[in-house]
């Protein structure tokens, strides 16, 4: 290898590509991007039709008590995902409302599997299928619905 | 040669960073020959945190870093009483989120990009210390951990 190309692969690893990286990671990010990968970083990154408004809010809101884990998030990045899940929820305008079958007016459901229609159309599945090692939990949506998750291992 | 890079690499702190870089490899051998300069600058930060916290500080520790990744806690939020219970008793095997989403492996060894990057490595030790252990963890703790990833 000549020194121009020592030279040229030297400021691309040490200068260029860390610069591209930081780009990648500032607030050049979508907010749709921002959500895949936080949310993406610990479990599928649920649609946003899948519920209301108010849901995502409270979820937002509670992420240092999310679960039993604490995931907090620097207050720019959560505003930014909340605008996003609250302009795409099962209630918002042109969105598809499927999700919004049956829920009373005053529930606010933090996990999916407390919607009547989640447990409408998973009401008749045994806990064993769900117990399976392979699927692990409900979260896990595609164990089951395949391609529903395509956000890759965490790297966290 | 191009008069740009030629004038870049004339500027003082890009040839420390290579030179340094390649002759601290060299020093340092292959045992640790996976550190990069940012992980080292990583290091740095919490080795300055930890004189800070305790006077007594002599470095960091891998033995006592693998100590930490493998105690039980009963402090915690609960349903993770130990890093283990999601990136595995063996952090050079995949680990699993309890919703079930597979986390790449800590060993940089496994992952070369682990702790490149103090925002990250904060964000996650921040959370995850809260989770498992119920209060942050000191800077020693969180060198201890890095640098038995480090060795692995």
């Amino acid at each position: 290898m000549n020194l121009r190309r020592l030279t040229n692969s030297v400021v691309t690893t040490v200068v260029l590509l860390p610069m591209a990286a930081a780009f990648a990671r500032g607030d050049s990010i979508s907010p749709e991007d921002a959500t895949i990968r936080e949310c993406g970083a610990c479990h599928m990154p649920y649609p946003p039709q899948v519920l209301p408004a108010r849901s995502w809010q409270a979820l937002i809101k509670g992420l240092a008590h999310h679960f039993n884990e604490n995931a907090s998030l620097d207050a720019a990045t959560s505003e930014k995902i909340l605008g996003y899940l609250v302009a795409h929820a099962a209630d918002a305008p042109g969105e598809n409302h499927m999700f919004m079958g049956g829920l009373p007016g005053d529930a606010t459901p933090l996990r999916i599997t407390d919607t009547p229609v989640w447990r409408r159309i998973h009401g008749a599945i045994p806990e064993s299928v769900f117990a399976n090692p392979k699927i692990m939990t409900k979260a896990n949506c595609g164990a089951c619905h395949e391609g529903a998750d395509q956000s890759g291992a965490a790297n966290n | 040669m191009n008069q740009g890079y030629q004038s870049l690499l004339r500027r003082s702190p890009l040839r420390r960073l290579l030179f340094g870089g390649i002759g601290l490899l060299a020093s340092a051998g292959i045992a640790v020959a996976a550190i990069g300069a940012a992980q080292q600058a990583v290091l740095d930060q919490y080795a300055k945190q930890a004189k800070t916290e305790d006077a007594g500080f002599a470095g960091f520790s891998a033995e006592r870093g693998k100590a930490f990744f493998l105690a039980q806690w009963t402090t915690g939020h609960g349903d993770t009483p130990s890093c283990s219970t999601c990136h595995t008793t063996d952090p050079r095997q995949m680990g699993r989120t309890r919703a079930g989403k597979e986390i790449n492996p800590m060993a940089l060894s496994r992952t070369p990009d682990r702790f490149t990057d103090i925002s990250k490595t904060e964000k996650w030790f921040g959370r995850n210390c809260d989770t498992v252990i119920g209060r942050a963890c000191t800077a020693r703790e969180k060198g201890d951990f890095i640098t038995f990833m480090v060795g692995l």
